[in-house]
């Protein structure tokens, strides 16, 4: 097993890290964890083709993203979710499974979905599948999220994980590709992410 | 057309940020009306500088999958655009004047200009972004307008989905120009994107939504987002590679079918005052049918009916025309020789390659259509005395009338509308 391959597997452990950070955060310094995480993880995922100019975008997306957040919570001119969506109506909704327990069922399902797509998927020059495959799970994660949201918050967060996954793994696919259009697909929900990080849940239950 | 350059991208980004002051409040009530003004200047700015950049002798330009493509606005989009910014001035017309705030037109104004850039660029990304925003937007400023209801969470999901399928299905595009052939994951992908923003079953989220909302509001969506969707389907399907067309157009004859049939189902079982938003969605499902057919009949059927929904959208929006709401609903009922009519057997003509079951569901589709507009013209017919205000009146009759006419010169507005010779 060549060195590269090694080095690979290694970065896309980085990926799901910041996967299962992402899928389990809750509340506004969780999302901050999740942005850097996602920032960093991803980040390391594109340099394999891009190079250190990929790491430095998304990382950039991810850790500006992650420091707004927290100053969000000084500086209330940062959070627009009341300006944007206004107060909220806030429900209990009691639910079979917990939502980090429903989480976990879910992201174990979107492993095996992710494993098996991404031995059909080729990244440009990279060999090894792992890479896609974090990318492809990220992405995964970014759905649960969507599709077990308790507000505005965890859409941001699961567009911004959708948004990095695609930005990732374009650089991988295409690494002559502008930094622009990565900037781009990570930096527009990362502005989503910053403005309704701290906007008020639609439900009560945990 | 060449890069049109700074203006496109600069106009939109002040005007973006005027209407985020203009929808949140933030500026005072006599400097509120200067957002919709300076948005108004904005997108006639942007559409002379399109059509004045306009070459029709240069091929349309391929898709870019890994940068920011390039400004190009071939006829049939032009003619899109065109067509929805006079919708936007009907619907204007017709609107009761105390829905009509500052904020209803500034949304109104920020999503035509945000695809007139979805439009105009070839590069697959910004598209995907433009789209997924502007049904973000439309969302933050419905649920603004009505609190959080469901189906305004729903609407939310579908937004945040949508934003999702196409960043991805337009980052694996790229593999399969290098022959890994992910087709399949791809096309899920960006028809459950584009789709979405449409407003396919499943992601039917905007329907439910519409409902709560005052007309105007709802109407942007029926004005810009589904025939804006509707378009990029189609160039996507021609300019994409061929494994990833093919599986477009599978998904796209299922979801279209299960959506005419489920919507029109809805629209048959409907009270009166939602009934146009299931009929419309039905429609959607023939345009999806029709644009997955591939071939001039298909896309015609398509605009065709994206047309008859502006004029007799604009007309049932009419808030108390119960004369201009019987013709709407005549023209939209698919009796011929009008616009419905029109549209749904071009849709049928195109589709009619792929064998009897999938003309047999959109026949089931036709008469479904057929039986809830039947309903509204009824129920128009036992309102016939009560009158509207008469400019709103006249020109919502003007829209409704343009809605039976259209069928019976179908040809001629397809090619001065769209440039499409049938």
């Amino acid at each position: 097993m060549g060195e590269g391959v090694i080095w690979a597997g290694v970065l896309a452990g980085g990926g799901f890290v910041a996967a299962a950070i992402a899928l389990f955060s809750v509340g506004p310094t969780g999302l901050a964890l999740s942005s850097l995480a996602l920032g960093l993880g991803l980040g390391g995922v594109a340099s394999l083709s891009a190079g250190p100019a990929g790491f430095a975008c998304l990382a950039g997306v991810g850790v500006i993203a992650a420091a707004l957040v927290m100053l969000s919570g000084r500086y209330s001119r940062l959070d627009l979710s009341g300006a944007l969506i206004g107060p909220a109506l806030v429900v209990d909704r009691p639910r079979v499974f917990g939502l980090r327990s429903l989480r976990a069922i879910l992201g174990a399902l979107g492993l095996f979905t992710a494993r098996l797509l991404s031995g059909h998927l080729a990244a440009g020059t990279v060999v090894t599948q792992g890479p896609a495959f974090a990318c492809l799970f990220v992405f995964e994660v970014g759905l649960i999220r969507i599709g077990t949201g308790r507000g505005p918050a965890d859409l941001a967060l699961g567009s911004l994980c959708a948004g990095l996954a695609a930005a990732a793994f374009l650089l991988l696919s295409v690494p002559s590709s502008a930094l622009a259009i990565a900037l781009l697909a990570g930096g527009v929900p990362a502005v989503a992410l910053v403005a309704l990080a701290r906007s008020t849940p639609w439900e009560t239950s945990v | 057309m060449g890069d049109v350059g700074l203006s496109v991208w600069l106009a939109p980004t002040l005007a973006g940020g005027l209407v985020i002051a203009g929808v949140s409040g933030t500026l005072g009530r006599r400097v509120r009306m200067i957002p919709p003004l300076l948005l108004a200047l904005a997108a006639v700015g942007i559409s002379v500088v399109l059509v004045f950049s306009l070459t029709t002798s240069r091929p349309s330009p391929v898709l870019s999958y890994g940068d920011l493509g390039t400004t190009y606005l071939a006829r049939l989009p032009l003619g899109v655009l065109l067509g929805g910014w006079a919708a936007l001035l009907l619907e204007l017309g017709v609107a009761r004047r105390p829905q009509l705030g500052g904020g209803t037109i500034a949304a109104a104004i920020a999503v035509g200009v945000g695809c007139c850039l979805a439009l105009s660029l070839t590069g697959l990304v910004p598209l995907a972004l433009l789209l997924a925003l502007m049904s973000a937007l439309l969302w933050l400023r419905w649920e603004r307008q009505t609190g959080p209801v469901l189906p305004l969470r729903s609407l939310g999901r579908q937004s945040a989905v949508v934003l999702c399928a196409l960043v991805a299905g337009v980052a694996v595009l790229p593999s399969l120009r290098i022959g890994a052939a992910p087709a399949a994951l791809a096309g899920m992908l960006l028809v459950g994107g584009l789709g979405g923003v449409a407003g396919l079953l499943p992601l039917s989220g905007w329907v439910a939504a519409a409902s709560r909302v005052p007309s105007p509001e709802a109407a942007v969506w029926r004005i810009w987002l589904i025939p804006v969707a509707i378009v990029a389907l189609a160039r996507v399907m021609v300019a994409g590679p061929v494994a990833l067309a093919q599986v477009m157009q599978l998904l796209l004859v299922a979801l279209g079918l299960a959506t005419v049939i489920f919507w029109g189902c809805a629209g048959l079982l409907a009270d009166p005052s939602v009934r146009y938003w299931r009929v419309l969605q039905a429609d959607v499902g023939f345009m999806c049918v029709g644009i997955a057919s591939g071939d001039a009949q298909g896309l015609a059927a398509a605009l065709l009916l994206i047309v008859v929904h502006w004029l007799a959208g604009a007309a049932l929006s009419e808030p108390r025309g119960a004369r201009s709401h019987l013709f709407a609903w005549v023209g939209l009922s698919g009796v011929p020789p009008f616009g419905g009519f029109a549209g749904r057997v071009l849709a049928l003509v195109g589709v009619s390659f792929m064998g009897p079951v999938v003309v047999g569901l959109l026949l089931v589709g036709f008469g479904l259509q057929l039986a809830a507009s039947g309903a509204g013209a009824r129920e128009a017919a036992m309102r016939a005395t009560v009158r509207g205000p008469r400019v709103s009146e006249l020109v919502g009759l003007a829209a409704a009338f343009g809605a039976l006419v259209a069928g019976l010169v179908a040809g001629p507005v397809l090619q001065t509308a769209f440039g499409l010779h049938l």
